[in-house]
C-alpha cells in the first residue's frame, strides 16, 4: 500500500535524531502528517500576553462590541444555526476557543466561511451577544491573518467583488466566469445556466451606468487603504 | 414624503419577474416610486465578509444620492440590499467610522441621510389590507399558501424592525385579505442558504430542501417569497434540493408581488410569471373571479400620485 | 461628661486602610473623651468584656464604638453597655467600615475621615440623655398569607403551638401548587396523599380559620398588632350553605371556561369544585363564562342545587382581622413562557408547560391519569423535555435559576416511563442542578434505570413537521453536533417568577422584593426568613425558588419565630419616639393628618386642643416632626440638638 511504502521510505531517510530509537524519525513524520493535538496548557494560553496587549478575546469582544465572557456554553447558536451541519467547529465551540485565548483554533475554523450570516445565532442567545457579529469580526480577523480555510468562498466572494469593481453593479455571469477561473470549477452550476438563460434570468452583458467609475474609485481607495494597513502593521513588528 | 426606489442589481438579472411584478403592483395601487438614478450595487454579502467599511461605502454612496435627489425613503424590494443600507446607516451614526467611509468616496456623504425600508413596507403603510381586498378582482380563495421571509427581513430585529422576528405575518396579512388560507410557516425566518449555492451546493440544497419539504408536508400549493436571492435558491435550485431530500416537490415559489397582481387581476405577462422555474399553472387553475368585482368598475391606475 | 471611645479594626476590614491608633489617639482630644482605645475585634466577647471593664474603671457614663454598620451591632454594643450598668441609649456607634474603610484605599484620607466621623458620635452623644421602654399588650394571633404547602405547615405549626391563625387564600382552595402535583421527587409519592391529610387538619383545627377566595385589601399596624382588612372576592355560591355535592357542576351548561386548576389542559363549567380533595369543597362560579351572569338566561346551578347556596346578587365582601403577627406564603407563578416565539408563542398543543404535564399525569386530572398529546388524545411515543424555558436567560430579564426544575424533569421522565413504557424520553438540560439529599442519584436513576436520554444543550427551535409530530431543533455540546428530534408532545419546564400581586403586597406589608418580585429577607444568611419590617416573615418561593422540603422547613422556620414572639405577654416599645412640646404645640392637627401609623390623637390639655403620642404605636418614622411647623414635635434621640450639634462640628472641622 502506498502509505505503507512511503511510511518505510521515510524510515530508510527519515531524520535520525542522535542516539534516538531508528523509530524516533518514522514517529516524528507520523505526528507531522497527523498532528495530534496536545493537552491544552491554560495557564500557558490564557497569560501568554502581557497586560499591557490586549488578549485575544479583549480584541474580538472590542471589534465586535460583544461581552464574549457573558457565553456559558448553551449551545443554542449551534441548535438553530443552518450550516452547523457542515461545520468543523460549532459556534459555540468558536465562542469558548475565543474565551480560552485559542486564536489559531478559532481563526482556521472552515466554520468562519461557511457561515451564512443568517443571525439566527443572535437572535436566540440567552445572553444577547450578537454571535453573528462576532462571527463576522473573526472573519476580519482571519482574512487580515491570511487564513482562509475554505478558499472558494473566498474566491467566489472576491469574484463577485472584482465585477462589482469593475461594472459597478452585479453581473452574474461575470463573476460566475471569474469564480470558474479562479476556483478552477468549471462545471459549477453549468447544469442551471441552460434554465435560468432560459428564462431570462442571466443578464449576457454588464448593466451599464454611469457611475460605474464612482464604484471603482471607492474599490481603489479601499485597496490603498488596506495596502498601507499592512504597511504599518508590518513596520510596527 | 419624498421616496426614492432602488431596485437592486438582481431587478436588473436574476430576479426580472420580482421587479416586473412591483412595478405592476404598484402601478395597480396607484403608488409611483422614482427610481433612483446612478444607483450601484449594495455589496451584497460579498463586501461586508471582506469589509465593513467596503459595504458601508457602497451603500453610502446611494444613501448619498437619494438624499441629493431629495429622498426621505428610499425604498428596495431587496432584503439583502435593505439589510446593508440599514446597517450603513447604522454605523455611519459613529463620526469616526463615518469620516473613514467618507474618505473612500469621491465627496463625502450628506449630513442628513434618508431612511431604508422594503417596498413591502412600504405597500402597507401606503395601502391597508382592506383597501387592498377592495381592489381585488381574483380571489384568491382555495389557495393554500405558505410565506417565505428568508433571514434578512427581520434579523438582526433591533436594526430591521419588522414584525415579530421569530413569526412575521405582513404577507400573512396582506395574502388573507385577498381570500389565501396562510398556513402557519415555523421556517418562514429560516435561512434558505444564501449565496452559497454557488460554493458550496450542498449547504444550499440541504437548507433549501427542509424549507421545501416542511411547506409540502403542510399542504401548500406555493411557498411565497419576497427576497430575490431565497426565490432563486427555491425554485431554480429546487431540483437539487430535491436530490438532496430524495423527494420529488415540485412547488411553485412566486414572489408576493406575484401573487398579489394576480388577485388584483393582472396579465400573467406583466407578472412576469413565465419566469417561474417551477410551473405555476396548477395554482392559477384554482383561481376565480371575485364575485363582487364582477360588476364593479375596471381599476383606474395612478389614483394617487406621491 | 465621660466618655470612652473604642475604635475597631475589625481585622484588617477597617484597620487595613484606616490607622486605628492615630483615629483613637485623636479621639482622645475630643471634648469630654477620657479614654480611648483601638481593639481588634470590638464586637467578640473580649471586644465587650474590655467596654465594660473600661465603664467600670473610668467612670463612663457614654461610649461611642467606631466600627461597622449600626445595622447589626448597634444592639450588640447597646447591650453590652446596659450590662456595665448604662442606659443604652447613652451609646453612639460610627460607621468607619462601609462607609470609610470598605470604599477607599487612601489610609490618610479614610484615616482623617474616620476621625471626623467619631467626633460627630461624639458630639451627639454630648447630647444624648438616658430613654426607657414601655411595655405593650400583644395580640397573640398571626395571619397567614397564602395556603400552599409553606403556608400551611406555618398555619399548622403555630396553631399546634396554640395560637389563633387566620389563613388567608387567593384561590377557592388551599394547597397552592403541591395539590396540583402528581408525585414528588426522590421518592415518587403521591402528592394529594401527603398533602391532603395537612390540608384536612387545616379544615378541622380549631384555632385555624380559613379564608379561601379572598385578598388582603389593607394592612394597619405595627409589630403585635396589626390590623387587616380581608377582601372575601364573591364566590356567588353561600358556602355556608354549600356542602360541596357536585350536582351544579354536572349540570351546568357552560362547558367552555378555562380550567386554571387544570393549568387550561381540559375545559370546566363555569361553576366548579377545584378536584376532589380540595379545602374548603365549596363551589365557586367564574363570572366571565356564567350565562346567569353574562345576562343570558340560565340559573340551572340555582334551579338543581338542594341547599338553595347559588347567590347571583353577591358581591365582595371586607372583614377586619387583629393580629400581631404576619407570615407571607405567597409562592409563585409559571413565568409567561409564550414570549418565545422559537417555541411557537404558545400556539402548538402538543408543546406543554411542566405543570399541564403533572396535570396530564395525576389520576384526579382531566385524562384521569392518561398521558395523551392535547391536540389528538393518542399516546405519546416519544416526549421531549426541555429545561430553563425562562430560566437562566439574561436576553429576556431573568437570569436566575428557578431551582427545582431539574429534578421534577428528571421525575417527569420517569413517570413517562411508568405510564408508557414504550416511550422515549429525551432531556435538553444546561446543567444538572440536584444538591438535595438522595436529589443527585435520582437523576442518575432517570437515565440509568428508565434509558432517558440527556442531552446537553439549549433548544433553539420546536415546531410541527407538517406529519403529526413536532420537530425539535436542538444542540449536544458533549458531542459539538446539532441534534433534532421527532417528538410526540413537548414539555417545558418553564421558569418561575414571583406569584402576581406579590409587589402590590410588599407595599402593604411594607417589606422589600428584590428586581423580580421575591422578597427580601432581613439578612441573606442570619435572618432568612425575617424580613425588615418587625412582626413579618417570609417562607416558601415567595422568597426565592426553593422545593417542597425547603418551603416545609421555611414554614415552620416562621412558625418559630411567631412562637418566639408571642412567647411574651408584651413587648417592650421603641423609645426613640415623637414627643410633643406642649409650651410649643397649636394643636393645628397636621401630626394627626400625616401620621401613617395613627400614633397622634388630639387631647385637651387645660382647655387647650394639643397633641398626644400614643407612645406604642409610634413608630418613631419622624414625619410628624418634619411636617409641624412650630417644632413642637421632637423625634427622641434624633432631637434638633442632636442633629445640629452633629452639623455644627461637621461645619467647623
Amino acid at each position: 500500500m502506498p502509505t505503507d511504502l512511503s511510511l518505510i521510505d521515510n524510515f530508510d531517510t527519515g531524520t535520525k535524531v542522535p542516539g534516538g530509537s531508528p523509530f524516533s524519525g518514522l514517529w516524528a513524520k507520523i505526528c507531522a502528517d497527523d498532528p495530534m493535538n496536545d493537552t491544552l496548557c491554560l495557564n500557558a494560553c490564557l497569560h501568554a500576553n502581557g497586560s499591557d496587549n490586549p488578549s485575544f478575546s479583549q480584541k474580538v469582544a472590542t471589534l465586535s462590541q460583544q461581552a464574549i465572557h457573558t457565553c456559558y456554553q448553551c449551545g443554542n447558536c449551534s441548535a438553530g444555526c443552518p450550516a452547523a451541519f457542515a461545520y468543523d467547529l460549532q459556534v459555540n465551540q468558536i465562542m469558548r476557543a475565543v474565551q480560552l485565548e485559542q486564536k489559531d483554533l478559532a481563526l482556521g475554523a472552515k466554520s468562519l466561511w461557511l457561515c451564512l450570516g443568517c443571525a439566527t445565532c443572535s437572535l436566540r442567545c440567552p445572553n444577547a451577544i450578537d454571535v453573528a457579529r462576532v462571527m463576522d469580526t473573526l472573519r476580519h480577523l482571519a482574512r487580515e491573518e491570511k487564513k482562509i480555510s475554505v478558499p472558494v468562498v473566498e474566491k467566489f466572494w472576491l469574484s463577485f467583488l472584482n465585477c462589482l469593481r469593475a461594472f459597478g453593479r452585479s453581473y452574474e455571469i461575470g463573476t460566475m466566469v471569474l469564480y470558474m477561473l479562479r476556483s478552477l470549477r468549471l462545471t459549477t452550476d453549468v447544469d442551471l445556466a441552460p434554465q435560468a438563460l432560459a428564462k431570462g434570468k442571466l443578464g449576457l452583458l454588464p448593466h451599464s451606468h454611469p457611475g460605474k467609475d464612482a464604484v471603482g474609485r471607492i474599490f481603489t481607495r479601499f485597496a490603498q487603504k488596506e495596502a498601507q494597513k499592512l504597511r504599518e502593521s508590518k513596520e510596527g513588528l | 414624503m419624498q421616496l426614492a426606489y432602488f431596485p437592486g442589481c438582481s431587478a436588473k438579472g436574476s430576479s426580472l419577474d420580482y421587479e416586473l411584478s412591483t412595478q405592476a403592483v404598484l402601478n395597480a395601487l396607484g403608488i409611483s416610486l422614482r427610481e433612483l438614478s446612478d444607483w450601484n450595487c449594495c455589496g451584497s454579502t460579498p463586501a461586508h465578509a471582506v469589509s465593513n467599511l467596503l459595504s458601508s461605502a457602497l451603500c453610502a454612496r446611494n444613501l448619498d444620492l437619494a438624499a441629493k435627489a431629495g429622498a426621505d425613503l428610499l425604498v428596495t424590494p431587496c432584503p439583502s440590499c435593505l439589510s446593508n443600507l440599514k446597517a450603513t446607516s447604522k454605523r455611519l451614526e459613529d463620526a469616526a467610522f463615518r469620516q473613514e467611509v467618507n474618505a473612500l468616496l469621491d465627496s463625502p456623504c450628506a449630513e442628513t441621510l434618508p431612511e431604508s425600508t422594503s417596498v413591502m413596507q412600504a405597500m402597507a403603510e401606503l395601502v391597508s389590507c382592506e383597501e387592498l381586498a377592495k381592489k381585488a378582482r381574483t380571489s384568491l380563495q382555495g389557495l393554500k399558501l405558505v410565506a417565505y421571509y428568508g433571514c434578512l427581513m427581520s434579523r438582526p430585529p433591533e436594526l430591521m424592525r419588522f414584525e415579530d422576528p421569530e413569526n412575521p405575518m405582513l404577507m400573512e396579512r396582506m395574502l388573507t385579505a385577498l381570500g389565501a388560507e396562510m398556513l402557519d410557516f415555523p421556517l418562514k425566518t429560516a435561512c434558505c442558504g444564501a449565496a452559497f449555492g454557488i460554493p458550496k451546493r450542498p449547504l444550499t440544497a440541504h437548507n433549501c430542501g427542509r424549507i421545501l419539504e416542511l411547506a409540502a408536508n403542510l399542504g401548500a400549493d406555493a411557498i411565497v417569497t419576497c427576497c430575490p436571492l431565497c426565490q432563486m435558491n427555491l425554485d431554480l435550485r429546487q431540483a437539487q434540493a430535491e436530490k438532496a431530500m430524495g423527494r420529488h416537490f415540485g412547488l411553485p415559489v412566486p414572489y408576493y408581488t406575484q401573487i398579489i397582481g394576480l388577485a388584483l387581476g393582472l396579465a400573467p405577462k406583466d407578472l412576469g410569471l413565465s419566469k417561474l422555474v417551477v410551473p405555476i399553472d396548477a395554482l392559477l387553475a384554482k383561481l376565480s373571479p371575485k364575485q363582487d368585482s364582477l360588476t364593479s368598475e375596471p381599476q383606474s391606475h395612478n389614483e394617487v400620485e406621491r | 461628661m465621660r466618655i470612652g471611645v473604642f475604635v475597631c479594626h475589625c481585622g484588617s476590614n477597617i484597620g487595613g486602610t484606616v490607622d486605628c491608633a492615630q483615629v483613637a489617639a485623636q479621639a482622645a482630644l475630643y471634648p469630654d473623651v477620657v479614654y480611648a482605645t483601638d481593639p481588634m475585634y470590638t464586637c467578640a466577647e473580649p471586644g465587650q468584656a474590655a467596654i465594660e471593664a473600661a465603664i467600670h474603671e473610668h467612670q463612663l457614663d457614654g461610649v461611642v464604638v467606631a466600627s461597622c454598620s449600626p445595622r447589626m451591632h448597634e444592639p450588640t454594643f447597646r447591650k453590652t453597655v446596659e450590662r456595665a450598668g448604662l442606659n443604652p441609649y447613652m451609646f453612639e456607634m460610627a460607621n468607619i467600615r462601609e462607609h470609610v474603610s470598605w470604599i477607599g484605599r487612601d489610609i490618610a484620607a479614610n484615616t482623617h475621615k474616620a476621625a471626623e466621623l467619631v467626633r460627630l458620635a461624639v458630639e451627639k452623644l454630648r447630647q444624648n440623655s438616658p430613654l426607657r421602654s414601655q411595655e405593650f399588650p400583644i395580640t397573640r394571633r398571626v395571619l397567614i398569607i397564602g395556603g400552599g404547602v409553606a403556608g400551611i405547615q406555618a398555619a399548622l405549626d403555630c396553631a399546634e403551638g396554640g395560637i389563633p391563625v387566620v389563613l388567608v387564600e387567593r384561590e377557592a382552595t388551599i394547597g397552592g401548587k403541591m395539590a396540583k402535583l402528581d408525585k414528588t421527587f426522590p421518592t415518587v409519592d403521591c402528592s394529594a396523599c401527603i398533602l391532603g391529610p395537612k390540608m384536612v387538619d387545616v379544615a378541622q383545627h380549631p384555632k385555624i380559620s380559613l379564608y379561601a377566595h379572598a385578598e388582603i385589601e389593607e394592612i394597619s399596624g405595627y409589630v403585635g398588632n396589626f390590623t387587616v382588612k380581608i377582601r372575601k372576592r364573591a364566590t356567588y355560591v353561600d358556602w355556608d350553605k354549600c356542602t360541596g355535592c357536585g350536582t351544579c357542576t354536572e349540570k351546568c351548561p357552560s362547558k367552555t371556561s378555562y380550567d386554571h386548576f387544570n393549568e387550561g389542559i381540559a375545559k370546566t363549567t363555569a361553576i366548579t369544585i377545584a378536584f376532589p380533595q380540595a379545602i374548603p369543597k365549596k363551589a365557586v362560579i367564574n363570572k366571565d363564562f356564567c350565562r346567569q351572569l353574562s345576562g343570558k338566561k340560565c340559573g340551572v346551578c340555582a334551579k338543581v342545587c338542594p341547599t338553595q347556596a347559588i347567590d347571583f346578587a353577591m358581591e365582595d365582601t371586607f372583614v377586619t382581622e387583629n393580629v400581631g403577627s404576619i407570615v407571607v406564603a405567597t409562592g409563585y407563578d409559571l413565568m409567561d413562557w409564550t414570549v418565545y416565539g422559537q417555541y411557537g408563542h404558545g400556539r402548538y398543543p402538543d408543546v406543554i408547560t411542566s405543570l399541564a404535564y403533572e396535570r396530564l399525569m395525576n389520576a384526579s386530572g382531566p385524562t384521569q391519569g392518561h398521558i395523551v398529546r392535547p391536540s389528538d388524545g393518542k399516546e405519546p411515543k416519544s416526549v421531549v423535555f426541555v429545561q430553563c424555558v425562562g430560566s437562566r436567560d439574561p436576553a429576556i430579564g431573568r437570569p436566575y435559576c428557578s431551582g427545582f426544575c431539574c429534578m421534577y424533569t428528571a421525575k417527569q421522565a420517569i413517570l413517562t416511563k411508568d405510564h408508557l413504557p414504550d416511550s422515549q424520553s429525551y432531556v435538553f438540560y444546561m446543567d444538572i442542578r440536584a444538591p438535595g439529599k438522595m436529589y443527585d442519584e435520582f437523576t442518575r436513576r432517570a437515565q440509568e434505570e428508565y434509558g432517558t436520554q440527556y442531552i446537553r444543550g439549549r433548544v433553539s427551535q420546536i415546531f410541527p413537521d407538517g406529519l403529526g409530530q413536532m420537530t425539535v431543533l436542538g444542540m449536544d455540546t458533549l458531542l459539538g453536533r446539532p441534534v433534532e428530534i421527532k417528538a410526540d408532545l413537548v414539555v417545558l419546564a418553564v421558569g418561575i417568577e414571583a406569584s402576581k400581586g406579590a409587589r402590590e403586597l410588599a407595599e402593604k406589608l411594607r417589606i422589600s422584593y428584590d428586581a423580580y418580585g421575591f422578597f427580601l429577607e432581613s439578612h441573606v444568611k442570619l435572618k432568612p426568613v425575617e424580613t425588615n419590617t418587625a412582626g413579618v416573615f417570609l417562607a416558601g418561593v415567595c422568597q426565592g425558588a426553593k422545593d417542597i422540603p425547603a418551603s416545609v422547613a421555611q414554614g415552620s422556620a416562621a412558625a418559630a419565630k411567631v412562637l418566639t414572639l408571642f412567647a411574651k405577654e408584651t413587648l417592650a416599645s421603641n423609645p426613640q419616639i415623637a414627643q410633643v412640646v406642649l409650651k410649643r404645640c397649636i394643636g393645628c392637627g397636621k401630626c394627626l393628618r400625616c401620621c401613617p401609623y395613627g400614633a397622634i390623637k388630639s387631647s385637651q390639655v387645660r382647655g387647650e386642643e394639643k397633641a398626644e403620642v400614643i407612645a406604642t404605636m409610634c413608630q418613631g418614622c419622624g414625619l410628624c416632626t418634619a411636617t409641624c411647623p412650630q417644632g413642637a414635635i421632637q423625634l427622641a434621640h434624633a432631637t434638633d440638638n442632636q442633629i445640629l450639634a452633629e452639623v455644627d462640628t461637621l461645619c467647623q472641622l
